[in-house]
């Protein structure tokens, strides 16, 4: 509902605030508990729900991207694309077994990096020792 | 129609034969008691013969032409059984160069087509290491190092975060969500993690160029700015 607040904003200052407002809304959706709660609350039969997530879409472009603090969110964006998706989130152990996920990637992903910067310092020092035969 | 080998050999037989008569005729003539009832003259005998020479000469020169005419064709054989080897070389080259070139056309297709895609998602370095501060320095992507089972940082926004943040202002102010208590304002200050008003995002949205804002109407049927502030109220209680 529109308020007298929104209708003294300027356009640019109305604009901005929508933005802030879809940027958090769609960082939400990578909160698998927030995500069980909008399916058993039964947003996601609401057609116009459903096509709210489909129009913010948008913020997969790069331009858009770069201002979200948990990427996670988009994958799960496009996981809810699918109806079977939306369905399933209404149990509990769903959204556990995302969370589980999640936090096993979290925990995952500074192992792989550690292991990643060390294979490629080895690489790196290997090519320099070749080079340095070679020569 | 009767082969040069054939008339060449019934023609020397016909030439036996009148020299067989010649020289009967020259001994019936030669002896008073003819043993044979030969009524032709030595004369004409010889001109048969005569003519039969004359005929298998003919065949002779027949054969021989027909033998420089075989040597030829055999010559001719011979070239166009090389030609063919040559061409069929050559065919097994064009296959292997067009399959060669196919794999090329294909595989710069590909090339063209992932450029294609890299050049309509470019973004600058600078872009690139904003981002890679913002979810670096906030945790988002990996855990920090001294993460403990006691500490509330998650790879998603938590509870506090989302009231924290503009959508739980909105719904405090039409009251379907309670206010963040001086409790829990303290215990979010004690995290380690920093609420989404002090993050870069709040900035960057209040500095971000009108120029790439979504403008245009959403393409489905969604709802209107408004209607999706009243709708996300809705949710975040």
């Amino acid at each position: 509902m529109a308020t007298s607040e929104d209708v003294e904003m300027e356009p640019d200052a109305a604009e901005v605030r929508r933005f802030t407002v879809e940027l958090e809304f769609i960082q939400c959706l990578a909160n698998p508990d927030y995500l069980n709660y909008l399916a058993q609350d039964g947003h996601f039969q609401d057609e116009t729900f459903v096509n709210y997530l489909k129009y913010l879409q948008y913020w997969k472009k790069p331009e858009y991207s770069k201002f979200i603090k948990f990427p996670q969110c988009l994958s799960l964006l496009d996981l809810l694309q699918e109806a079977k998706f939306r369905e399933e989130l209404v149990n509990i152990p769903c959204t556990k077994f995302i969370q589980n996920q999640q936090m096993q990637l979290w925990r995952q992903h500074f192992r792989k990096r550690a292991t990643l910067v060390n294979s490629t310092i080895k690489k790196q020092g290997d090519q320099i020792k070749e080079e340095g035969k070679g020569k | 129609m009767k082969s040069t080998r054939d008339e060449l050999m019934f023609a020397m037989s016909e030439l036996q034969q009148f020299v067989s008569f010649l020289v009967q005729a020259i001994q019936n003539r030669s002896s008073n008691n003819p043993v044979n009832a030969i009524t032709c003259s030595p004369s004409d005998v010889v001109e048969q013969i005569v003519a039969k020479q004359n005929h298998i000469n003919k065949i002779v020169k027949e054969a021989e032409e027909q033998e420089g005419t075989l040597k030829e064709i055999a010559v001719e054989k011979a070239e166009y059984q090389r030609l063919e080897g040559e061409i069929n070389k050559l065919q097994q080259q064009l296959r292997a160069s067009q399959q060669m070139l196919e794999s090329s056309l294909m595989a710069v297709d590909e090339r063209r087509e992932l450029t294609a895609q890299a050049k309509s998602r470019q973004c600058s370095v600078k872009d690139l290491l904003s981002y890679a501060h913002l979810i670096s320095s906030n945790f988002s992507t990996q855990m920090p190092a001294n993460w403990n089972e006691m500490d509330h940082r998650r790879p998603w926004p938590t509870d506090l975060d989302m009231r924290a943040g503009e959508l739980g202002k909105l719904a405090q102010q039409s009251g379907k969500l309670s206010k963040l208590t001086d409790e829990m304002l303290a215990e979010r200050q004690n995290q380690q993690a920093v609420p989404w008003k002090q993050q870069s995002v709040v900035t960057a949205a209040s500095t971000v160029p009108t120029h790439i804002l979504p403008l245009e109407q959403p393409v489905c049927s969604s709802p209107s700015s408004s209607e999706g502030e009243e709708m996300m109220e809705e949710v975040v209680t």
